[in-house]
């Protein structure tokens, strides 16, 4: 037995490790939200910055031996009063490189050659401190994404503070959602804007704005160039992997002035896929001439190739977020109706149609098909994935042994959707009652009539059942267990005039528990059609029954 | 300090039966609301479902009263008491916002008996393809 001494201190452990688990979140959005924050204030206070006159004093390019990229920079020259300053910094914090390409300002700067007059901007504060570019504070936007954890982190936090045991609270005082539903619709559709906003940001950057920027280049003039080098450079991940990437350098000529670039095409990042980069980058050294694609508006801004390949479809994989957050926010007054707790009085399902003739006709709780289909798509989704990754990609021995687990289980899933198929063509049964909801101790005619080849049904039994299901969380699972207290054969027969078509009446005993639906708690009362079919799957179908009270 | 009684200490119930009672409360400062709720939860395996069902208001303007109050029992759930779930019904006098509260458990169901489900032996797994 527990004493309040030991309720006390679990409560305490168990909000301990809530905010602990919150406090995460909250310190890594804080963290890059200040890390945002003091670049965005750097830019801002170069705008108050005194404009001065300056010499370009030339490019310098210098291999950078860590990841075998070329590191640029444009050193200039100016005077503050009346001392002479050198800088090579465009902008502060030269190394926020987007996609690991320079601004277009730096390209269209980097082209001009020594001695061209521009103008920098000095800290009056610290002279030796200039930039030549007062850079575009657009990128205030990325504030959002940590912003979403620092407000989940902080409002976990409170709510985990502020939350009362269950013991401390009365009923009513712990359901309070189930009066106000309000409060969950919102609660749940903030919830999913998160999904929505960090999705669509996800899709228009890895999915959208490759493509669109790829189509708008494929229009621009094709101009010759020459290839200084190309080379695909590989980058080892913080778990191990290594992806992969294309490093390139050229020069061009448009309308009189040159160029250079180093943008092979608009794809974003680097990916596990070599074999292809590899044959681009064997191409590009081996094709004698060259050409470009330049955007006429900008000619700094160039790329060598406007094919993205089968890549561009990883970036619709963030869609599946946009999508179960949209489900997710109009699924919500739905979600919380459902919270708002028991019907009083159990009502048949929505799946019990009315007959013209009378009656009513019972579905299965499970249609052979719906769980065929679910099986093949789970089959197929699982299976596609695992012997892709065992196949396709240079995957190492032992992780091969470890992968040929989860290619076991996509086998055992591919048998599961062999039988569930063999399931579709079983006799199909339809049930009818005489009443779409029974009281306790009522009775009910259930009749059935098989559609199909009866004879292979060698045995029809018919069962009455009554469960209890209750569902609960362990950590981050949800599982459900049930639990008969009524499972009572009702019929049998070997006839096969009787197995094709037959009626009886139920009897619901008077004394138990009518239907019951709660959000995690049920009591479920079904009959149950059981053929057995020899060197075949049997046909096991359950029809829901609505007992009151 | 609040207190909460049933008329003759009654906690069993059938449907439609009136639940009727008492509350007394007292309280250093005036309370924003004083409620006696009728209410059910569930106990159990399963995360815990509830809803409040009936509420009768008091007068919370006065920091020291006493108040009666009556309810219907509804038609359902019962009070039943399974292997995984049981159904509880309770009466809770609640003010608001001191959080304060006291419950009294009650049974509703017919003829004020809790219902007590069966333990059976679970059974196998009907399905299967057998080679016959």
């Amino acid at each position: 037995m527990q004493t309040k001494s030991t309720i006390k201190v679990s409560t305490a452990f168990g909000k301990g490790c809530g905010v602990l688990f919150f406090s995460v979140f909250a310190i890594m959005g804080a963290f890059f939200m200040f890390m945002i924050c003091a670049a965005l204030s750097k830019d801002w206070q170069t705008r108050g910055w005194s404009p001065q006159d300056a010499v370009l004093l030339g490019q310098t390019v210098q291999l950078e031996k860590s990841d075998s990229k070329n590191s640029e920079s444009i050193p200039f020259r100016y005077t503050y009063e009346g001392r002479t300053y050198t800088r090579d910094t465009v902008t502060l914090l030269d190394g926020m490189v987007v996609n690991g390409h320079r601004s277009d300002s730096f390209r269209s700067l980097s082209n001009e050659p020594a001695g061209t007059k521009v103008t920098c901007f000095v800290n009056p504060k610290q002279p030796g401190e200039a930039v030549l570019e007062h850079r575009s504070l657009t990128y205030g936007w990325f504030l959002l994404l940590p912003g979403v954890f620092l407000l989940v982190g902080l409002g976990g936090m409170y709510f985990v503070i502020r939350a009362k045991s269950a013991t401390a609270q009365a009923v009513s005082q712990r359901h309070k959602s189930a009066t106000n539903p309000n409060c969950g619709i919102l609660g749940l559709r903030l919830f999913a804007m998160v999904f929505i906003l960090i999705g669509a940001f996800a899709t228009w950057f890895i999915g959208v704005k490759p493509v669109l920027e790829s189509r708008e280049a494929a229009g621009w003039p094709q101009v010759p160039c020459k290839i200084k080098s190309a080379s695909v450079s590989s980058h080892r991940g913080s778990k191990g992997g290594t992806t992969y990437g294309i490093t390139v350098a050229y020069t061009y000529e448009y309308e009189g002035r040159k160029f250079s670039g180093d943008r092979y095409n608009f794809s974003t990042g680097t990916s596990s896929s070599r074999g292809w980069r590899e044959e681009a980058v064997s191409q590009l050294r081996a094709t004698k001439d060259p050409v470009c694609f330049v955007n006429p508006e900008n000619p700094s801004q160039s790329v060598l190739s406007t094919e993205i390949g089968n890549e561009k479809w990883f970036g619709l994989i963030p869609l599946v977020f946009v999508l179960a957050g949209l489900g997710l926010f109009f699924a919500a007054p739905k979600m919380t109706a459902r919270r708002a707790g028991a019907r009083a009085i159990p009502i048949p399902p929505p799946n019990v149609v009315s007959l013209s003739q009378g009656g009513y006709e019972l579905k299965p709780t499970s249609s052979p098909k719906a769980g065929c289909i679910g099986m093949g798509i789970f089959a197929l989704f699982w299976n596609g994935i695992v012997w892709t990754v065992f196949f396709l990609h240079d995957v190492p021995g032992v992780a091969k042994a470890f992968l040929s687990i989860f290619l076991l289980v996509g086998i055992g899933l591919a048998v599961a959707f062999a039988y569930f198929f063999l399931t579709l063509f079983n006799p199909k049964p339809t049930v009818t009652v005489d009443v779409n909801a029974v009281r306790l101790g009522g009775t009910i005619k259930f009749r059935w009539r098989f559609e199909g080849n009866t004879a292979r049904i060698s045995l029809l039994e018919v069962f009455l059942t009554a469960k209890e299901s209750a569902t609960y969380r362990r950590g981050t699972d949800t599982s459900t267990d049930t639990h008969y207290f009524i499972h009572q054969k009702l019929h049998e027969t070997r006839e096969r005039l009787k197995i094709a078509a037959d009626e009886i009446t139920i009897t619901i005993p008077a004394d138990s528990m009518h239907s019951f639906d709660s959000t995690n708690n049920k009591i479920i009362w079904a009959v149950k059609l059981h053929g057995d079919i020899a060197k075949w799957p049997d046909v096991d179908l359950e029809f829901p029954l609505t007992v009151q009270p | 300090m609040i207190r909460l009684g049933l008329r003759d200490n009654q906690t069993s119930f059938s449907p439609g039966d009136n639940i009727a009672g008492a509350a007394l409360w007292e309280f250093p400062k005036e309370q924003k609301d004083i409620e006696v709720r009728l209410v059910w939860c569930t106990r159990g395996k399963g995360t815990e479902d509830g809803t409040t069902v009936a509420v009768e208001k008091l007068d919370a303007t006065k920091v020291a009263e006493t108040g009666t109050f009556s309810f219907t029992a509804p038609d359902a759930p019962y009070s039943f008491n399974g292997t995984l779930i049981a159904v509880i019904w309770a009466v809770e006098l609640v003010a608001e916002p001191s959080g304060e509260f006291e419950r009294i458990e009650i049974t509703i169901a017919p003829g004020g008996k809790e219902i007590v489900l069966p333990r059976i032996e679970q059974p196998k797994s009907l399905g299967g393809m057998k080679a016959r």
